[in-house]
């Protein structure tokens, strides 16, 4: 292969990659650029990790050793590269990876996975894993691999340019009533449609919000970690008259990650980690809403830590 | 007594000839300012007077009209007249009936031919509803314009009408024909209150009519063609409109009187007027250019000989001959000299001459003001309404004044509106400004009121954007020409009415608008895209705000994405201008403009939108408004991306900062606990308020936080809670404020104001880039705001003392980051080649990238520091310190100080440094910290400041003193001990300031120049490398203060000034005294003034 002067050349999946990197000097042979690798000085040794990932092949094990460094920064980008420069044959650096002490490299090394092709078994069941990684970054990564579900919309509350004040101009709670209820272990309801409306519930169980499942479900669910679903339906009111921004549900807390969709269709997602389990948040429902009608809820919540569950008021609201 | 009339105007001069001697001027002749009397009661021509005489209060002198009172009206003893009528406004809560009194019906009180309506009123200081815009004086039509209602259009009506700021009347008056109305009104006249004024309103019978003040016309106007009034068969009202109970007149009234014809004393053989012809009565001095029309009326029928018309302006006099004055009215152009000193004078134009062999004169005046010209100066501007007396004493040099009269006028005219009188009262406010000292920032809405008012749902539909199946939405599509030409047609409307006041020197073009931008798939903006691209809208754009990089197939896996990337090549051209935003604000300041170079045009809120040059078009200043919470430094983020983005603008493109006087209740506290003993007065006083006043300690660390950089102008929002106000809106919940704000005005703004005009900031080693393909793939612009990862490093890095300099991809891509040693690149999760490329080389040379986790896989950080989730002071200072401790060895910023909670900003002139020091120091208040959301209380600070430079003399120019300061090797030390949310401003030159200096001649002639010279120096004599703040006073041998006393800067240590002695001014020994404000050092030259 032809290299253009200044370019170093990797080989991946998709083809080669130029990366522009510096002019070698003398001191900047393998050996020293190792050496240097490991200095005290973090600019410094990432500095020399940086020009030893850029040799790319011509680095060689040096560069499967920077996979190894005590430097989290240098660890992330040599995942990177290796994947770059081995391709499939970086499967059991980047799966070694998933167990990395930092999360900021094993979210790296699901971003690779996740890009990794063909997606093998062994890739999918690695990404499957790390859905349950203990971080929430790796773990919405990783999910995000089998996720097909995508709505882009930022509630008004949280719009960094709305500088109005914020009217509810009508409301309507939701009852703790009228809920059904199924775990979901196995994290496949939304591959099994579980959000739509004419779903058989026969083999759901009954429950009540504004409590922890396990408090609503004692015997049933318990302290259940993981995925519930709730579904129910209610008769949203009229439409008001005048202008309205936006209709939400406002949920006053979700313990602890909350995916909502209303009559069969997807409306957004909230995920924070288990830091979110009493933040209160808005879901914009506004193009799916049936006024005066039976509108479908399908609300599934991912519980990590603690106690899980819609265990705060919901309520319909419109916004102007 | 000589009491004659006529019921056929036009030949009334004659007749009034042979009965008196007379003189003719715009005065009418004594007579009307007494009690009537006699014929003047009882005779022929009067068709009804009431005189409120006590014991026949409500009888008519004259015939059977007599009065029935109501309301809360009543007759009342007076010392002038002996009676007197007492009428009040109308208005909740106590007071929403009918006032005034009342005739019975059908009476005959409609003279045929000329009649004559007159009073006189005098005005109540404080009246139940002050805010009362319109009370009538006498009516009989009821209502005042035309109607195709059966009855109406018939009788007369004479009302007074009161300006908004309350100190300015008008009188109003109409005659009804039968078949129309036509009306008739005088100029804006001050009218004082509990002072007796007389008003009068004569009609001819066939389309003139005048009106007078205290004798003294004052309106005046003929409809062609048109007779006498309509009898119809309402009653009198007196003191309230005819069938009305909410048009009262807040006054006592006396003499009023309905006549035949024209009583002899309100008489005007020969009208003289002046008038300039854009309504102005105010003038800088020097101004050039200027001048009035003399307007001369010959009423007398016959021609006028030998005419010579003399004006006095109130300091000179000239005259001009006119031969024969012909029957028409005359116009003639006098020049109006500005070079008097500055003050309020009243210009009298006087015209002579002979008709048939007898002398005739009339006597026209105008009044008239020279203001002073300002020194240079920082705008402060009040955006939000407030008396003038409430902005002089606050110290805001701007007021507010709505200029959205012309918008749907001009869209139906599709071109221009004209000179109109629509605008007269905002003339006669601009001419009051000038005369206060004050300047305008005008505002005009033509864009907001078309995609938002509900009188334009009609014309928006032609113009909407469509979406991407082409269904109509509900945004505007701004890029079309017909819109950009509806932009201009408003601009020049108010260019054309108000374009030529000098008090006007600012206009805001349409804030807030762009927040309803959308991408349209109308067919010409499709059409336009391809003309700009080569190919169609990319079918992955949806929405304004980008495509997420997740949805698109294939995205490259290290995140670079080609320079010419098509879904990036649309959102730079859409951002750019595509959306047409930035081309209409454009066209509106193109057209109010015109040729007025020092009209400045802003645009906010500038950076409510990615990061990409473009957003304000070519308007002059770009501004943003922002909320002081929960963390004050959020003040420098907007305002160093407001300077990233000017770097992109047209050359006179500079930046301005607004800081909200507003806090969102919601946004600042929670809900108030249950035991109302615990609420804060505030809560108690006003417990349902939604907006509060900011605290005062954040308003000051946001006000050091504006003008540490190089702003041209500090703005403020929201008076409602700077000043007592009606509860409701904004609401004023915190006294202190406002006092905090005009100290700072008065100790900091007015003295350094000048020299912070001359300083640029001082360039900086480190940026922070905030990359617009990073946020049109993966989001994470701030618009402003510090709710995002990115908005909290700018904090970050402030609270480490690294100063950064925003760039965008663009400024990157033109002028490297060769001048940088650290970049910063928060959440930049995509970047495009030649960005990426760009970082790598200048890496690869040293530089330092620091970067969060979200950095594009193909670069690799010097630094990592994650992306911080947290608002929480605490924790920003935490990843300060992270930053800092993680560049130590590598890196070392020129300024430091020993806390973060000291915010430093370094400006520099020449070899001389500005080092702004805030204190940041606050813990939770009592105001709205009680809640744990935000703290609002400032701490006092003493902080060790260390300046990287190796020699130099420490001055605090707030305080005019010189710092203790210790050199430590190539380090300057000094300690700044500050007051909660209190600031400093430290000028640090090579040498020490020994000597200032000022030069003056000897003496002076009036209506000349002179010169004076200022020099700062140090102790070898050279002048000082850097801008000096000195405070100059002229002084005349009267003592008083001559034009450009005042706060100058003595840039490069010198200051020179050409004064324009006035002709006028005093002569004698005039004094200039000048103190620099570093040090305090004074010199004082006299001179002789002849």
């Amino acid at each position: 292969m032809r290299l253009l002067r200044g370019y170093a050349a990797f080989v991946c999946l998709g083809g080669a990659v130029l990366l522009p990197c510096p002019a070698f000097a003398a001191e900047d042979d393998v050996p020293t650029l190792q050496r240097r690798a490991q200095s005290e000085n973090a600019i410094e040794r990432r500095r020399a990790a940086r020009k030893l990932l850029a040799m790319g092949n011509r680095a060689g094990e040096a560069m499967l050793k920077l996979a190894q460094s005590d430097d989290m920064v240098i660890r992330r980008a040599a995942l990177r590269r290796i994947h770059d420069v081995k391709g499939e044959g970086a499967l059991p650096v980047l799966k070694a990876a998933l167990s990395d002490p930092s999360p900021l490299v094993r979210v790296v090394a699901v971003e690779e996975l996740v890009a990794m092709r063909p997606r093998t078994d062994e890739v999918t069941q690695s990404l499957m894993a790390a859905t349950r990684d203990e971080d929430t970054a790796v773990r919405k990564m990783a999910a995000d691999a089998f996720w097909t579900f995508r709505r882009n919309v930022v509630p008004l509350r949280k719009r960094l340019g709305w500088d109005h004040a914020i009217e509810v101009v009508a409301s309507l709670p939701l009852a703790e009533t009228g809920w059904v209820f199924r775990p979901d272990p196995s994290r496949y309801g939304h591959v099994r449609n579980w959000f739509v409306p004419d779903l058989d519930e026969s083999d759901w169980f009954g429950i009540k919000t504004g409590v922890f499942w396990h408090d609503a479900l004692p015997e049933k669910v318990g302290r259940f970690m993981g995925i519930g679903w709730y579904r129910t339906t209610v008769t949203f009111p009229q439409k008001p008259e005048g202008t309205i921004n936006q209709v939400v549900l406002r949920f006053e807390a979700v313990d602890e990650s909350t995916w909502l969709w209303i009559n069969g269709e997807y409306a957004g997602v909230h995920d924070i980690g288990p830091a979110g389990w009493r933040t209160p948040f808005d879901l914009d429902i506004t193009p799916f809403v049936k006024w005066g009608q039976p509108n479908h809820l399908a609300v599934r919540v991912l519980n990590t830590a603690g106690a899980g569950g819609i265990y705060k008021p919901v309520e319909f609201q419109v916004l102007r | 007594m000589t009491y004659s009339r006529v019921s056929d105007w036009r030949m009334f001069p004659w007749m009034c000839l042979v009965g008196v001697a007379w003189m003719g001027a715009a005065s009418a002749a004594e007579g009307w300012n007494r009690v009537y009397e006699g014929d003047e009661v009882t005779g022929p021509d009067t068709v009804a007077i009431w005189q409120f005489q006590p014991g026949t209060e409500a009888q008519d002198g004259k015939g059977d009209a007599h009065l029935t009172l109501s309301g809360k009206a009543q007759f009342v003893t007076d010392e002038r007249f002996g009676g007197a009528l007492e009428s009040f406004c109308s208005g909740p809560p106590d007071n929403d009936k009918r006032q005034g009194a009342g005739t019975p019906r059908k009476l005959d009180l409609t003279p045929k031919g000329a009649l004559t309506l007159e009073a006189w009123i005098k005005l109540k200081a404080e009246p139940t509803n002050p805010d009362w815009r319109s009370g009538y004086i006498i009516d009989k039509m009821y209502v005042p314009v035309t109607t195709d209602k059966k009855g109406y259009n018939r009788d007369y009506f004479f009302r007074l009408a009161r300006s908004k700021n309350g100190t300015d009347y008008r009188l109003h008056a109409g005659v009804g024909l039968g078949d129309e109305v036509i009306a008739f009104q005088s100029t804006w006249q001050p009218i004082a209150a509990n002072t007796w004024t007389h008003v009068a309103f004569a009609y001819d019978g066939r389309g003139m009519g005048l009106l007078f003040l205290n004798g003294a016309l004052c309106g005046r106007r003929t409809y062609e063609g048109k007779g006498e009034a309509k009898p119809g068969s309402r009653n009198v009202s007196i003191g309230e409109r005819c069938g009305s109970h909410h048009s009262g007149l807040p006054a006592y009234l006396a003499q009023v009187r309905i006549s035949r014809g024209i009583p002899e004393s309100l008489a005007i053989p020969l009208v003289v007027t002046v008038r300039h012809v854009h309504q102005r009565s105010a003038f800088e001095r020097m101004e050039s250019d200027q001048s009035l029309v003399v307007t001369i009326e010959n009423t007398i029928g016959r021609p006028v000989t030998n005419a010579v018309l003399t004006v006095d302006t109130g300091f000179n006099t000239s005259r001009s001959e006119l031969g024969t004055l012909p029957l028409e009215p005359k116009n003639v152009t006098v020049p109006l000299s500005c070079d008097g000193r500055s003050g309020s004078y009243t210009l009298q134009a006087t015209i002579t001459g002979t008709a048939d062999g007898r002398k005739v004169s009339g006597k026209g005046t105008f009044g008239w003001n020279i203001c002073k010209r300002l020194p240079p100066f920082v705008p402060v501007v009040m955006w939000g309404g407030a008396s003038f007396e409430q902005m002089a004493e606050t110290g805001f040099t701007h007021a507010l004044l709505w200029m959205d009269h012309f918008d749907m006028r001009a869209f139906q005219e599709g071109a221009p509106i004209p000179f109109h009188e629509r605008m007269d009262e905002t003339r006669a406010t601009l001419n009051r400004a000038l005369v206060a000292g004050l300047r305008v920032l005008g505002k005009i809405s033509p864009g907001g009121y078309l995609k938002g008012q509900k009188g334009y749902a009609k014309i928006r539909e032609e113009f909407l954007c469509l979406d991407a199946y082409g269904k109509p939405t509900k945004h505007v599509d701004f890029s079309l020409p017909r819109l950009q030409q509806f932009g201009y047609d408003v601009g020049r409307s108010v260019g054309n009415n108000v374009g030529m006041f000098p008090a006007l020197d600012l206009v805001l073009t349409d804030s807030e608008f762009r927040d309803g931008n959308q991408v349209s798939f109308r067919p010409e903006t499709r059409r336009a895209f391809r003309a700009f691209a080569g190919y169609d809208i990319p079918k992955l754009v949806r929405s304004k705000s980008g495509t997420r990089y997740r949805e698109i197939p294939d995205f490259p896996r290290d995140h670079v994405v080609p320079d010419d990337d098509r879904i990036l090549t649309f959102y730079r051209w859409f951002w750019g201008g595509g959306d047409g935003y930035p081309g209409f604000v454009s066209s509106e300041r193109r057209g109010v403009k015109g040729d007025r170079e020092d009209l400045r045009t802003l645009w906010d809120p500038a950076v409510r939108c990615p990061s990409k040059w473009g957003s304000g078009g070519e308007v002059d200043f770009l501004g943003h408004w922002t909320y002081i919470y929960p963390d004050p430094l959020v003040m420098g983020l907007a305002t160093d991306e407001m300077f990233a983005m000017v770097k992109g603008g047209p050359p006179h493109q500079q930046v301005t900062k607004m800081t909200q006087i507003i806090c969102y209740r919601s946004g600042t506290t929670e809900t108030p606990p249950e035991d109302k003993n615990k609420w804060a007065d505030w809560e108690k006083r006003l417990p349902d308020t939604r907006f509060i006043t900011v605290p005062p300690d954040l308003l000051e660390i946001g006000f050091w936080q504006m003008i540490a950089r190089p702003v041209r102008a500090i703005m403020y929002h929201g008076a409602g809670s700077l000043w007592p106000s009606k509860p409701g809106g904004y609401d004023y919940t915190n006294p202190d404020t406002g006092p905090r704000l005009a100290g700072l005005v008065r100790s900091v703004i007015r003295p350094l104001g000048p020299t912070l005009l001359e300083v640029p900031d001082r360039r900086t080693d480190v940026a922070m880039l905030e990359s617009f393909s990073s946020q049109m793939f993966y989001g994470g612009a701030t618009y402003g705001s510090m709710r995002t990862p990115v908005g909290r490093m700018h904090a970050i890095l402030c609270r480490a003392h690294l100063q950064p300099d925003i760039v965008y991809d663009e400024t990157i891509l033109r002028d490297g980051l060769d001048q940088y040693n650290v970049l910063v690149a928060p959440v930049c999760a995509v970047l495009t080649e030649g960005v990426a490329s760009r970082i790598q080389q200048w890496q690869n040379n040293g530089g330092i990238l620091v970067a969060d986790e979200l950095l594009v896989p193909r670069l690799m950080p010097d630094l990592l520091i994650t992306s911080c989730s947290s608002s929480d002071k605490g924790d920003l200072v935490a990843k300060a310190v992270e930053v800092r401790e993680q560049l130590s060895g590598a890196y070392t910023p020129y300024g430091d100080a020993d806390t973060a909670d000291a915010i430093l900003r370094f400006r520099a002139f020449g070899a001389t440094d500005y080092l702004f020091v805030v204190n940041d120091s606050r813990t939770y208040g009592d105001y709205v910290g009680q809640y744990r959301r935000v703290m609002e209380k400032g701490q006092p600070l003493e902080t060790s400041v260390v300046v990287r430079r190796s020699r130099g003399t420490v001055y605090d120019l707030e305080k005019g003193r010189l710092v203790p300061s210790k050199q430590n090797g190539k380090e300057l030390c000094f300690s700044a001990k500050l007051g909660g949310g209190d600031g400093g401003l430290y000028m640090i030159t090579e040498r020490p300031i020994a000597d200032v200096a000022v030069d003056v001649p000897e003496g002076a002639t009036r209506g000349k120049e002179m010169s004076v010279a200022i020099a700062v120096r140090d102790a070898a004599g050279e002048l000082i490398d850097a801008v000096v703040p000195v405070r100059v006073d002229i002084t005349d041998p009267e003592g008083n203060a001559a034009e450009f006393s005042g706060w100058y800067a003595a840039t490069g240590g010198k200051l020179a000034l050409e004064l324009n002695v006035a002709p006028n001014d005093a002569v004698g020994t005039w004094t200039v005294a000048v103190r620099e404000l570093a040090s305090g050092l004074t010199a004082t030259r006299e001179l002789q003034v002849q």
